[in-house]
């Protein structure tokens, strides 16, 4: 070592000890410099106060540094996380629409009604646009029974058709119906739309019967006794209508009818009646249950309900050919008809006219054109017949075909006079109080036989065949008989008053004895039954008579004399008894007295 | 082919959702979810009688506040009566339950399911809880998580409801 290294030493030792020290301390810390886990450790616990303080000393260095990096971490975040924030925001969301409607409703409503306006008149526009569409459709379907009928129904309703179609055309249909096992909520059957199938109908009926159970449990304690009656969800509804042991849940799409409820009850009231005491045993075992059967009814009540709804497409000919054939058969029967009655007119016609009367002419009708058919002596007679009947109406045409027989004159001068006394005998018959008959000689000598009720009849008689200037003279031989009078009037046990039904029986009688000479004598003869004394059975009798006796005086001013006595019932007529109903009866008899 | 109603009765936790969902899908969550009001589940079976369908009607547990609906339990065909292996409360309340099964329906098969066997349990003794209702057909230990004998609970409880059907 040299002399100035030892002077250094000595001088400088404490130096070089200290410049040493910090050469191995810069070494040290240059070696931790490049060790990054030391530097972190070391800064991190001093980087909230170097931003707070950075912050506090000049804040809008610090935003403008950190916003871009901030800003992008944000967009990265929401890509990458997009699930995770709705998450998180969706409750948010929900919980500030709430604040917001609380604190500023109008706004949000304003906000919203562009929209909601738009989605509403857009939803009711669809629903009126299929409505017009279907009552369109039962319009331009003008010619069918239902539209008919509800013109009818419109009519004794008095209310409007297009009411009628609307209310026809609200929209509704069933779109499944189950039978459900009350206890259980096992399905019994279901039944549902091809186009809108059910799937696992058991959860449904096991959730509706569990629905229904709360329901009326918790109904049942705060009220009388109530049943769960309809569930609502949207724009359908569950129908539930229950019976004893089990119930229908009908899902319906749109506005329930009355009719549609009424259509469920009877289908629910049909099953139970048929098969009540299989749905009451039900133990879970579905071969016990006539699966066939409730399908079928179920069915019905998805079907009907959809039937109804479909307006059928009929080809207008199926009404037009037998309205045509029903107006065909109207019209032949009419013409008919109107045909019978002109022939019926013409033959009356030629019968009456005197001229005519003996000859056999008769007329044929066909379709308002007159036929005149038959035969007589001269042209003469044939125009008067045509002129005879030019007066009847709805003819047509007269087409006159009568034949004249010249040699009929001479030939059947005879027979014109039979002929005509024939005529008369048949025409005077005609009258009940007439009864005649004649003989004509050869020398044209006209005798009457028979009998009339009075003489004035007689007289008649003899008037009618005074006219014929063919008879040289006439007998008049006619003898006079009243009728004989069939009239028994009845009486009730104990009673002389004329009974109702009795009553009509002495109009008859009236009307007779009006008949008939004026100075006959009407006998009433009554007779009792034997069930009291004889005293008390005279006393009735003469009752009895006296009260006919009354009535005809008083109500029928019955002119001819009248008798009354009781009958002698040993004297009875056994015809007369046979035809006799009881014992309390009158009859009566005419007799000439004053012969 | 048969279609009946089991419900499933118990205290609330007890495993009851569990064991339908590990029955009906094979599946288990760790998840609690308490079950409100009832939740209903649909399993096929057949055995050498029939097809049946069972409907499960997993009712809400019962709670110290809130007793067991007992509308939920008329028309079953079979109950089963679960409890937790790892809460003595559960077990306790077993003859609660078998009263009201008992009371609701009359007469039904029984079933016990000591659940959560997976977890350690409880003491019990089983012959006692079988000794609690002639009805009970067995007591079962099972486990929804693992699925240990909980087929074969419902496997044998529908083949009980069958055979005293037929």
């Amino acid at each position: 070592m040299d002399e100035l290294d030892k002077l250094r030493n000595l001088l400088l030792h404490d130096e070089q000890k200290e410049l040493g020290e910090l050469k191995e301390k810069i070494e040290e810390l240059s070696a931790l410099a490049e060790e990054p886990d030391v530097i972190i450790k070391r800064i991190t616990p001093l980087l909230a106060s170097i931003i707070k303080n950075s912050s506090q000393k000049d804040e809008a260095v610090l935003l403008d540094s950190l916003s871009p990096v901030v800003f992008k971490l944000i967009d990265q975040n929401f890509v990458q996380s997009q699930d995770k924030i709705t998450k998180q925001l969706a409750p948010l969301i929900t919980q500030a629409i709430r604040e917001q409607i609380k604190s500023q409703k109008d706004e949000v409503v304003d906000a919203l009604y562009p929209v909601l306006g738009n989605m509403i008149s857009k939803y009711v526009s669809k629903t009126f646009e299929e409505m017009l569409n279907a009552i369109n459709n039962q319009i331009t379907n003008g010619l069918s029974f239902s539209v008919i009928s509800r013109k009818i129904r419109a009519k004794i309703k008095g209310v409007s058709e297009t009411e009628l179609l609307l209310s026809e055309n609200a929209i509704s249909s069933i779109r499944s119906v189950f039978l459900i096992h009350k206890e259980t909520g096992i399905v019994l059957s279901h039944a549902e739309h091809e186009d809108n199938p059910i799937n696992e109908p058991e959860m449904i009926a096991s959730m509706m019967t569990a629905i229904r159970s709360f329901v009326n449990d918790w109904v049942e304690k705060n009220e009388a006794h109530h049943e769960l009656g309809t569930i609502e969800y949207g724009g359908s509804k569950i129908i539930i209508e229950a019976s004893g042991y089990s119930y229908l849940a009908v899902i319906v799409d749109g506005s329930v009818s009355s009719k549609t409820n009424e259509k469920i009850r009877k289908t629910l009231e049909k099953i139970v009646s048929s098969h009540w005491d299989v749905i009451k045993n039900f133990n879970g075992d579905m071969s016990n249950i006539p699966s066939d059967d409730l399908q079928d009814k179920l069915s019905t009540l998805i079907h009907k309900e959809n039937n109804e709804k479909k307006t059928k497409k009929m080809h207008p000919l199926v009404f037009i050919i037998p309205i045509l054939f029903f107006s065909w058969i109207t019209w032949i029967l009419y013409n008919n008809y109107v045909d019978n009655t002109i022939s019926e007119n013409a033959n009356n016609l030629l019968y009456k006219s005197n001229k005519l009367t003996i000859y056999r002419l008769h007329t044929e009708v066909n379709n308002t054109v007159l036929t005149l058919k038959g035969e007589v002596p001269s042209l003469a007679l044939k125009k008067l017949a045509e002129e005879e009947i030019t007066d009847i109406k709805n003819v047509k045409e007269i087409k006159n075909e009568i034949i004249v027989i010249e040699e009929f004159k001479e030939k059947k001068e005879a027979t014109f006079l039979i002929n005509k006394i024939e005529y008369l005998i048949l025409a005077l018959n005609i009258n009940k109080n007439i009864d005649v008959s004649y003989t004509l000689s050869d020398n044209q000598i006209l005798t009457l036989n028979g009998n009339v009720w009075k003489f004035s009849d007689k007289e008649y008689v003899f008037k009618q065949f005074k006219n014929i200037k063919e008879l040289s003279s006439i007998k008049n031989e006619i003898t006079i008989i009243p009728p004989i009078l069939n009239t028994i009037i009845y009486f009730d046990s104990n009673s002389a008053d004329i009974m109702v039904g009795e009553e009509h029986k002495l109009i008859k009688l009236i009307n007779t004895l009006s008949k008939v000479d004026d100075k006959l004598t009407l006998r009433i003869i009554a007779s009792s039954d034997n069930s009291g004394s004889i005293e008390t059975n005279h006393k009735i009798t003469m009752k009895r008579s006296l009260n006919i006796k009354q009535y005809l005086k008083e109500k029928g001013h019955v002119l001819q004399k009248i008798e009354v006595e009781e009958k002698d019932k040993s004297l009875e007529n056994k015809e007369v008894k046979n035809t006799i109903k009881h014992d309390r009866y009158v009859i009566f008899s005419l007799e000439n007295r004053g012969k | 082919m048969f279609a009946y109603k089991v419900v499933l009765v118990g205290d609330f936790g007890t495993g009851k959702s569990s064991l339908v969902r590990r029955f009906v899908d094979n599946t288990f969550s760790e998840d609690y979810i308490s079950s409100i009001g009832v939740s209903i589940s649909r399993k096929q079976l057949s055995n050498d009688v029939s097809d049946t369908t069972m409907m499960l009607w997993d009712i809400e547990g019962k709670t110290d506040f809130k007793p067991i609906f007992k509308q939920y339990l008329l028309g079953a065909k079979a109950f089963i009566i679960v409890a937790d292996l790892t809460r003595e409360k559960t077990l306790e309340s077993i003859k609660e339950h078998i009263q009201l099964c008992q009371e609701s329906v009359p007469d039904l098969p029984i079933c016990i399911a000591l659940n959560k066997a997976d977890i350690k349990s409880v003491n019990y003794n089983a012959n006692e809880l079988k000794k609690l209702s002639s009805n009970i057909i067995k007591v079962y230990t099972t486990s929804a998580k693992s699925g240990d004998t909980v087929n074969e609970m419902f496997a044998a409880l529908n083949n009980v409801v069958i055979e005293r059907t037929v």
